[in-house]
């Protein structure tokens, strides 16, 4: 009697249970036949996500070729090189200029053919696909925008400024690497830490720092030169622009690549020469908020109006890359 | 061969780890108990209804993605930053998680007496301090742990109010996967965070718990109106910061999207039920298994002291344990939640509900019933409602989880997943819109968790 009270009450739960792992094994099974004529590409999370150009990337690419792409996402762009040894994939996009020694030392890659290489360096396993220069956004009226990055340091960006970290995201890195590599690294840690006074934020990722920015908890924010086209085409607000710093910018370039191990190699050069398509980099453009590689994708649309600032190169960029660890305490120690 | 960084790395992380841990655990659970008190006054003075609703409100931050809290910190105390405000923002998300644990243990253990002390008209202080506190010491040491093992892997808060010397090993771990791969590292961090708490776990050690009162309800003696601020200022200011700019978000509704909004909510608000459904009921199977084996002595201590590895390496693990996808990595995350959750469940209340069966076993055992029939008969009826309502407070974590989830998942799968995308692509205000789909799937999911232990309960025991 009191076994069939027992077995009664747990009766419901176990059957939904047994229910719901069924069912959950059908669905996994079916799914796991359709993956294998599929192009399997590995990005991170923004890209891959319903906003960014992935899904229509994929709907353009099956139009043209009548294949099929699967995109896959990494999280961070910084795990890519980790998530490809769980997920072997046929290409990789989102690894910047920064990771590219990493990328070559942690994982082989293929050389890209002639054709589709042209515009690939410093390596030819690596092919940009869009870039933009690393900047200050702000809002018109709000404040008077720096001019240098000296210009950050003045009273008036008072608590004004988000910023982030380099330990965790690419345009902090580029940031800090971008301070060190113009005003030497003693200077450039002095500089920083005249900084703190300004400094409202400094998050883990972009989306940190930007958020706080956007909700006015800061005045300016690191950021990406080409930001305000989003602002401009998709909210229609016009205040939004990026600060020109006369000593130039660092570029962020992302790259796409296929590992060695890649199982539909020529497929994958095939999607690689795809993404430098006229239709693909204005995808990129839209989605991404990034400049093309062709300039001239960005004829009639919002990136024309967008200042370029002129490039600046980080001459010593290799030895700070070297010093990463000890420079990265620092930054730490140094309570920003 | 897991590795450890240099001790210059590592010791000012440690510092700062165990520092802003310990305080802001202490601080949670003071916070905590006038938040409790602040509960009590709801349920007697506003009905048991208003009381439950006051429960889920003050879990909010909980919820919440954790960048809307701290943009709630800038905007209510922009000045409160470094140590302190890392401090202070640790015991405001927390503190509507122990009033609520708190209460229950006070209804569980302190019913009666509390009836008789206003009664015979004791003081609220006195009653506090001679009995309440004393009796509820092995709880509030558990909370005390709980609250310290989240501060102690916390990453973004540290990281955002506490400026660069915020880092803690949670942040150290990511860091070192992140820019090397250099897992041997990150593993033997991992390896010094299980221990640590593990050590503090020992040393805390746990009082015994005393028997399960009958009748659960609110103590007139225990209840204060003035802690109902602590209880729900918290969620207060999630809400104000939510409420912020209303219709931003709806302007941006659709726009850039190569689907349809309600095609991409409509599809991941069936996938985070899912999670969370399938989340909670691994804990409540998790949780019964455990009351079934009844840990003792060793194999207790080291359940209390137990802590889940930071979510990039759960994340890692499970990845490689199993890889599939599609609907696959829907389990995945549920299986990962349950496993980082239910240690600190089993730490927050589990035990204390375990302990106060000890003696109705002990006669049971003594009496010559076998662990099958102790089960049935006086385990289940008794613990199905308290496994069932833990489960509840864990499928509100499910709800709002994108740490673990974002490893696992080969894209946007679940509303959350949704939410932090939509944060790194411009779209913030969207995004703060759909954390009130959040907020409504998470009440929904821990209602039906909480009515299923009520009902499960009741059965069994008629």
């Amino acid at each position: 009697m009191e076994r069939k009270k027992f077995l009664r009450a747990a009766s419901g739960p176990l059957a939904l249970l047994i229910l719901l792992i069924a069912g959950i094994t059908w669905l996994t099974r079916e799914r796991a036949e359709r993956k294998h004529d599929v192009l399997h590409v590995m990005s991170y999370s923004s890209f891959v996500s319903a906003w960014g150009p992935a899904p229509e990337l994929a709907k353009l690419w099956k139009a043209q070729t009548g294949l099929d792409v699967e995109f896959q996402d990494a999280s961070d762009a910084g795990l890519i090189l980790e998530k490809m040894k769980l997920f072997p994939v046929d290409a990789v996009i989102g690894l910047d200029q920064l990771s590219l020694d990493d990328a070559r030392e942690r994982q082989a890659w293929r050389q890209l053919p002639e054709s589709i290489a042209s515009g690939a360096k410093p390596f030819n396993e690596f092919l940009p696909i869009d870039y933009a220069a690393v900047g200050f956004i702000f809002r018109e009226g709000e404040i008077e925008p720096p001019k240098s990055l000296s210009d950050l340091a003045d009273p008036r960006f008072r608590g004004a400024i988000a910023l982030q970290d380099p330990r965790s995201s690419s345009p902090g890195m580029l940031f800090f690497f971008w301070v060190l590599d113009r005003m030497g690294v003693e200077e450039g840690f002095k500089f920083l830490e005249s900084l703190k006074p300004n400094v409202a934020v400094v998050a883990s990722g972009w989306s940190g720092s930007y958020g706080a920015f956007t909700k006015g908890r800061a005045k300016t924010a690191l950021s990406f030169v080409t930001s305000p086209a989003y602002h401009w085409s998709e909210e229609k607000d016009r205040r939004y622009h990026a600060a020109v710093f006369e000593e130039g910018h660092p570029i962020q370039t992302e790259y796409a690549a296929i590992p060695i191990d890649c199982r539909s190699c020529e497929t994958a050069e095939r999607f690689l020469s795809f993404l430098r398509s006229p239709e693909a980099q204005a995808i990129i453009m839209q989605k991404n908020v990034m400049f093309p590689i062709d300039p001239d994708v960005r004829k009639g649309t919002v990136f024309t109006e967008l200042n370029e600032p002129q490039t600046y190169v980080m001459k010593s960029l290799p030895e700070l890359q070297k010093r990463r660890a000890e420079l990265f305490e620092r930054w730490r120690a140094m309570g920003l | 061969m897991p590795t450890l960084p240099d001790s210059s790395e590592l010791l000012p992380v440690l510092w700062f780890t165990f520092g802003q841990a310990f305080v802001s655990a202490g601080l949670a659970v003071v916070l905590g108990f006038l938040g409790a008190l602040g509960l009590q006054w709801v349920g007697v003075r506003l009905g048991p209804r208003s009381s439950r609703t006051a429960e889920v409100m003050s879990l909010l931050p909980n919820v919440a993605p954790v960048l809307v809290f701290i943009l709630a910190m800038f905007r209510f105390a922009p000045s409160l930053k470094g140590f302190a405000g890392v401090v202070v923002a640790h015991a405001l998300l927390n503190v509507g998680l122990v009033s609520v644990a708190l209460t229950r243990a006070i209804q569980d253990k302190l019913s009666g007496m509390a009836d008789l002390a206003w009664i015979e008209g004791a003081g609220r202080i006195r009653f506090l301090r001679r009995v309440a506190i004393p009796l509820l010491r092995g709880e509030i040491l558990a909370l005390f742990l709980f609250v310290f093992a989240i501060c102690f892997a916390s990453f973004a808060v540290p990281m955002m109010i506490g400026g660069t010397r915020g880092t803690t090993i949670e942040t150290l771990i990511w860091q070192k996967i992140r820019l090397g791969g250099d897992w041997s590292s990150a593993i033997g961090l991992s390896i010094l965070q299980f221990a640590f708490l593990m050590a503090l776990a020992f040393l805390l050690g746990r009082e015994p718990a005393t028997p399960i009162a009958g009748a659960r309800s609110g103590q007139r003696i225990l209840s204060w109106a003035g802690g109902v601020p602590f209880l729900l200022a918290p969620t207060v200011f999630i809400l104000l910061t939510l409420l912020e700019n209303p219709f931003a978000g709806l302007s941006q509704l659709g726009a850039g999207s190569a689907h349809s909004f309600s095609e991409l909510v409509a599809d991941k608000l069936v996938a985070s039920f899912f999670v969370s459904f399938l989340s909670g009921s691994l804990i409540v199977g998790l949780l019964m298994t455990i009351a079934y084996l009844d840990p003792r002595g060793v194999t207790r201590r080291l359940l209390l002291g137990a802590v889940a590895p930071s979510a990039v390496i759960t994340g890692f693990a499970i990845l490689f344990l199993w890889r599939e996808t599609g609907t696959a990595t829907l389990i995945k995350i549920s299986i990962g939640l349950a496993l980082v959750a239910t240690p600190a469940f089993y730490r927050l209340r589990w035990d204390g509900v375990l302990s106060s069966l000890r003696g109705q076993r002990s006669i049971a055992e003594t009496l010559g019933a076998s662990r099958s029939l102790i089960f049935r008969k006086i385990v289940w009826p008794q613990t199905i409602g308290a496994a069932c309502f833990v489960a509840g407070l864990a499928s509100l974590w499910a709800w709002g989880d994108f740490a673990l989830s974002r490893v696992v998942a080969e894209g946007d799968v679940t509303l959350a997943l949704i939410v932090q995308s939509l944060m790194e692509s411009y779209r913030l205000e969207l995004a703060l819109t759909l954390v009130w789909i959040l907020i409504l799937g998470s009440a929904v999911t821990f209602f039906i968790f909480e009515g299923a232990g009520r009902v499960l309960g009741s059965k069994s025991q008629t």
